[in-house]
């Protein structure tokens, strides 16, 4: 019997993760709790017109975040052809979360440290933010790809044990 | 768009969502030789008549600040002098995600398989 191929199978399910990701973000975060918005440290929502330049910015966000979840369905559809890929949902799922987590370091280091475009609640005071924005890389960023990271390892134990 | 148009669109694509008959159709377009309106024409036209709907009357009445003051400050606000700027910060953690899930995909570590 061929030694499973998990590869394509997580690269697909972080690949869903990171947009499903952008999604969770941009619905919970800046829709419906309204905490930021895309260029918020940059154009601070608090005019009609400061919102609807926002709201252009993340729309734009969330057409690459569409776009992410397409390509991650794409490469869902071609693993499921492959014989070498295992139909494993406990590693689907651990790659769904693991790209969650990727999805909130990524975004979190880039839009909130480095380029500052905006921050997890932009109407904190200085040293609030701050504690937001690495609460956020650690409790939505690293502890999520850990907790994938668990549950991929524990798939591919559970898989080779049974060949 | 003349009354015209929008009484042959609005003709069009009601009689294909809600009648399911082709005689509003004979009777605009084509009183003698129903029966040449083959099924890609219809679809052609009916995509003809979305496109115009979208392209000219959504424009126009579906956008609420569209011919405002306001919207005129939030067109200038979006393609102003920082349009680069912005569209590059906004996509800058895509090549990220990108180089993450190629090494997921073509990495050797072996742990993986």
């Amino acid at each position: 019997m061929t030694r499973p191929n998990f590869r394509p199978l997580i690269a697909a399910g972080v690949t869903l993760g990171i947009g499903m990701g952008g999604f969770v973000d941009g619905i919970l975060l800046h829709q419906i709790l309204q905490v930021h918005n895309m260029l918020s440290n940059r154009r601070f929502p608090d005019t009609l017109v400061n919102v609807e330049i926002n709201m252009f910015w993340d729309g734009l966000f969330h057409a690459f975040t569409w776009m992410a979840t397409l390509a991650g369905i794409a490469m869902l559809w071609v693993s499921t052809a492959r014989g070498d890929v295992p139909h494993s949902s406990r590693a689907l799922v651990g790659s769904l979360v693991m790209g969650w987590g990727i999805f909130n370091v990524v975004e979190g280091v880039i839009d909130h440290e480095v380029l500052q475009i905006h921050h997890v609640i932009q109407r904190a005071p200085y040293p609030a933010q701050l504690y937001w924005d690495l609460g956020f890389l650690l409790f939505g960023g690293v502890s999520l790809i850990y907790l994938g990271w668990v549950q991929l390892r524990k798939a591919i134990r559970i898989r080779r044990n049974a060949i | 768009m003349s009354s015209r148009f929008i009484e042959v669109t609005l003709a069009h694509f009601f009689q294909r969502v809600w009648l399911d008959s082709d005689i509003i159709e004979v009777q605009i377009l084509q009183p003698s030789d129903s029966k040449s309106m083959n099924l890609k024409r219809v679809l052609a036209l009916t995509w003809v008549e979305f496109l115009a709907f979208a392209l000219f009357a959504a424009s126009s009445v579906a956008c609420p600040l569209c011919h405002t003051e306001t919207g005129q400050q939030v067109r200038a606000g979006i393609l102003g002098s920082d349009f680069t700027s912005n569209l590059l910060v906004i996509l800058a953690p895509f090549p990220v995600f990108a180089l993450v899930v190629g090494w997921i995909y073509y990495g050797k570590d072996s742990k993986l398989k």
